[in-house]
C-alpha cells in the first residue's frame, strides 16, 4: 500500500500534469480521476486480501 | 410569504430532529451492547472532513482556479493509502493508553507533558473558530437564498440575525447530541452513526445536483464540453488554470493530508471513536472512493456556474437548481449543507469540549484546590457542565469570527485557515512517533513558532481585510517576511500565495524541532521524553517493557508516568463510566 501511495503521489505531481496538458490538452481531470481510481482499486485489492491488522491484537489478549 | 420564510427553518429543525433520532437509535444500540459501528459506518464517519467549506466552497474555487480545489482532497487520499504507517500506529497507541483527544495524544508522546496538552488545546480552540464560522455562514446564507432569493450579508438586527440563531441551534443540538452522559472511553456510537448518515446525505445530494446539471441543463458531458470550448474556458481544465506553482500544489497537498489526520474532529472519529483497528482496512480505500465520488461533479458544476453567470461562486450548487425552477432539489442541497455543517460542529465541538475539560479546566481546578476528587461525590455532573459551557463558548467564538471577518472570506479560505492551524500538530506528532531524539521542548517551540506564523500570515490579514486593523499594520513585518507579502495587499491569500505561508509554518516547525533537539532536556528530572509511548514504535506498537516480557502484549500497568493532576483527572473520569463500558481510563481493557 505504501508503494501504491508513493506511485500515486508521483503521478499526481505538477510536472506530470504539465506533460499531460502538453500531450492531451483538456484531459487533465480525466487523468487525475483515472490515477486515483486505479490506486483505489489496487489498495482495495491489497488491503482486503491482507490479514486483519487488529486480529493479532485480539488473539494475543489473554483471558481476563 | 411568511409561510415560505418559515418553511426553510422548520425544515431544518425537522432534519436535525431526524439526525437526532438516528443518534438516539445508535446510543440505545450501544447501551444494549449491539455494535452498529462496522467498517462502512467508520468510513462514512471519516467523511466529516467534507464540511460546508468543501460542499459549497470547492465549486467556488473551481470557478476561479479550475483544479485548484483538488490538493486539499488529494492529501487525505494519500494519507489513507499510508494509513498502515501512521493512522494504524496512532490507533494502537491511543487504545493502549486510553487517549481521548489529540491534546492527550501529543502530550503522551512526550512523556505526558501537560504544557503541551494545554498549548495544543489553546491552538485548536483558536484555529477551529474559522471552521465553525464557515458552517454558520454556509447555513445562514443558504437559508437567505432559499427564503428571500438573495444573500444578505450586512450587519443584521437581533431579530434577523440568522447566523446567531443557527449558532444557538447548533450549540443546543450538540449539547443534546453529545453531552448526555460522560463515558470514560469518550466514545459516542450514536454520534458516529448520525455523522455516517449525514455523509451519505451530502454525497447523494452532490451526485444528484451534478447529474441534474450535466444531464438536465445540458444533454451530457459532450454538450457541456462544447459550451466550455465555445466560451473559451478550456484554461480551467489545465494545470496552468489553477494559478498555482508546483510548490504551492505540493504544500497544499501536504497541508490537506496533515489536516485530515490531525484536525481535532478527524482525530475524534478516526482514533477515539474507532471500535476496531481492522475497520481502517476498509477505510483505507473506501474513503478515497467516497472523496472521488464527492468531487466527481465539482468541475462540471463550476463550469456550468460560469456559463450560467451565477453571481456568488460559493453558492453555485444552490443557485443552479433555484434558477431553473428545481426548488425541491435546491431544498435537498440546503439539507445537504445543513447536515455537513451540523456534523462538523457536533464532532468538532465535542472533541474540543473534551480537550477543554480534560486538559484545561479540570487540571486547573484540581491544581488550585477548587475541586477535590475525594470531596466530589459525582464529578460527572461537573464534567458535563464544563463541557456544555465549552460547547456554547466554542460555537459563539465561531459566530464572533463570522461576524468580524465572515463577509470578507470565501468558504474555502475559512477552511484553509483551520486546516493549516491543525496541520501544525502533524510535525510534532510525527516527530514524536518516528524520531527517538525528538523532545517536548522542540515540540513546544515548534508549535509556538508555527502558531505565531499562522497568526501573522493568515489570521492577521483576515482582520486587516475586514478593516479592524490598519492596512499598513503588517507592513514592517511583511518587509522581513517577504514571502508573506500578500498579507499587506489583498488581505487573505489567493490560491497563488498560500505556498509561501505553508512553507513558513513548516519552516517554523522544523526550527522549533531543531531548537528542541539542541536543548535536549533528557538529563533533567522527570519522565524520559517519549519513553512510555514512543518505544512502541520500535517494538511493533507494544510497550518496550511488554516487548521485553514477550508473552503478555498488554501495556504495562505501571508504564505511563501519570503524574500530578493527570492522575486525579483520570480518577475523576474513571468514576463515571457509562454502564457496560470499560471500567476506567488508564487501565488496560
Amino acid at each position: 500500500m505504501v508503494a501504491i501511495a508513493i506511485v500515486t503521489f508521483l503521478l499526481l505531481m505538477p510536472p506530470v500534469f504539465e506533460l499531460v496538458d502538453r500531450l492531451a490538452p483538456g484531459w487533465l481531470p480525466a487523468w487525475i480521476g483515472l490515477v486515483v481510481l486505479a490506486a483505489i482499486a489496487l489498495v482495495a485489492r491489497t488491503a482486503e486480501r491482507a490479514p486483519d491488522p487488529g486480529l493479532a491484537d485480539r488473539t494475543a489478549e489473554p483471558p481476563a | 410569504m411568511i409561510g415560505q420564510m418559515l418553511f426553510v427553518p422548520l425544515l431544518a429543525l425537522a432534519y436535525l430532529a431526524c439526525m437526532f433520532a438516528v443518534a438516539a437509535y445508535g446510543d440505545r444500540a450501544a447501551r444494549l451492547g449491539r455494535s452498529l459501528g462496522g467498517p462502512w459506518t467508520y468510513t462514512l464517519s471519516l467523511g466529516v472532513y467534507c464540511t460546508t467549506a468543501s460542499y459549497f466552497g470547492a465549486i467556488g474555487v473551481a470557478m476561479e482556479g479550475g483544479l485548484a480545489f483538488l490538493p486539499i482532497f488529494l492529501g487525505p487520499v494519500i494519507a489513507m493509502f499510508l494509513s498502515p504507517l501512521v493512522l494504524y500506529k496512532m490507533l494502537r497507541i491511543a487504545k493502549a493508553y486510553h487517549i481521548t483527544s489529540i491534546a492527550d495524544f501529543l502530550a503522551a508522546r512526550y512523556g505526558k507533558r501537560s504544557k503541551l496538552g494545554i498549548l495544543v488545546s489553546c491552538i485548536a480552540l483558536i484555529g477551529v473558530a474559522p471552521a465553525i464560522a464557515v458552517q454558520l455562514k454556509g447555513v445562514a446564507t443558504s437559508i437567505h437564498l432559499l427564503s428571500w432569493g438573495s444573500v444578505h450579508e450586512g450587519a443584521p438586527f437581533l431579530a434577523t440575525d440568522t447566523a446567531l440563531y443557527v449558532a444557538l441551534g447548533l450549540a443546543a443540538f450538540t449539547i443534546l447530541f453529545g453531552t448526555r452522559q460522560v463515558d470514560a472511553t469518550e466514545r459516542h456510537q450514536g454520534m458516529v452513526l448520525a455523522v455516517a448518515f449525514e455523509s451519505v446525505v451530502k454525497l447523494v445530494v452532490m451526485l444528484a445536483v451534478g447529474g441534474y446539471v450535466l444531464f438536465w441543463l445540458y444533454t451530457g458531458p459532450s454538450d457541456l464540453a462544447a459550451h466550455v470550448e465555445a466560451a473559451g474556458l478550456d484554461r480551467l481544465l489545465t494545470f496552468d488554470g489553477t494559478g498555482m506553482s508546483g510548490t504551492d500544489w505540493l504544500l497544499m497537498t501536504l497541508v490537506g493530508g496533515l489536516g485530515f489526520m490531525f484536525l481535532p474532529r478527524q482525530f475524534q472519529v478516526a482514533v477515539v471513536e474507532n471500535q476496531d483497528p481492522g475497520h481502517l482496512t476498509r477505510a483505507s480505500w473506501a474513503l478515497p472512493a467516497y472523496l472521488l465520488l464527492f468531487l466527481l461533479f465539482v468541475l462540471p458544476l463550476a463550469l456550468a456556474g460560469i456559463l450560467q453567470e451565477v453571481p456568488v461562486p460559493d453558492l453555485t450548487i444552490l443557485q443552479l437548481p433555484l434558477d431553473h425552477g428545481a426548488y425541491a432539489l435546491a431544498v435537498a442541497v440546503f439539507l445537504g449543507g445543513l447536515s455537513a455543517a451540523a456534523a462538523m460542529v457536533v464532532v468538532e465541538t465535542i472533541a474540543l469540549a473534551t480537550m477543554v475539560s480534560n486538559d484545561l479546566v479540570l487540571p486547573f481546578l484540581l491544581r488550585t484546590g477548587w475541586l477535590s476528587v475525594a470531596a466530589s461525590a459525582d464529578p460527572s455532573r461537573l464534567l458535563l457542565l464544563i463541557r456544555r459551557l465549552a460547547i456554547v463558548l466554542i460555537v459563539l467564538g465561531g459566530y464572533l469570527f463570522y461576524r468580524l471577518v465572515g463577509a470578507h472570506l470565501t468558504f474555502i479560505e475559512f477552511g484553509v485557515l483551520s486546516l493549516l492551524a491543525a496541520a501544525q500538530f502533524g510535525p510534532p506528532i510525527l516527530f514524536g512517533m518516528y524520531w527517538r531524539d525528538a523532545n517536548w521542548i522542540g515540540a513546544l517551540i515548534g508549535l509556538c513558532l508555527g502558531f505565531a506564523v499562522w497568526c501573522y500570515t493568515l489570521l492577521l490579514p483576515a482582520f486587516v481585510m475586514a478593516g479592524f486593523l490598519r492596512r499598513g499594520a503588517a507592513d514592517p513585518w511583511s518587509v522581513r517576511l517577504r514571502a508573506a507579502q500578500p498579507a499587506q495587499s489583498a488581505g487573505l491569500p489567493g490560491p497563488d500565495s498560500r505556498g509561501p505561508r505553508d512553507l513558513l509554518v513548516a519552516a517554523a516547525q522544523l526550527a522549533g524541532a531543531g531548537a528542541g533537539l539542541a536543548a535536549r532536556p533528557r538529563d533533567r528530572a522527570g519522565p524520559e521524553p517519549g519513553r512510555d509511548v514512543r518505544g512502541c514504535l520500535v517494538t511493533g506498537g507494544r510497550h518496550p517493557d511488554v516487548a521485553r516480557r514477550g508473552a503478555d502484549p498488554r501495556p504495562a500497568r505501571h508504564a505511563p508516568a501519570v503524574r500530578g493532576c493527570g492522575a486525579d483527572r483520570r480518577a475523576v473520569r474513571s468514576r463515571c463510566p457509562a454502564p457496560g463500558r470499560a471500567p476506567a481510563a488508564g487501565r488496560p481493557r
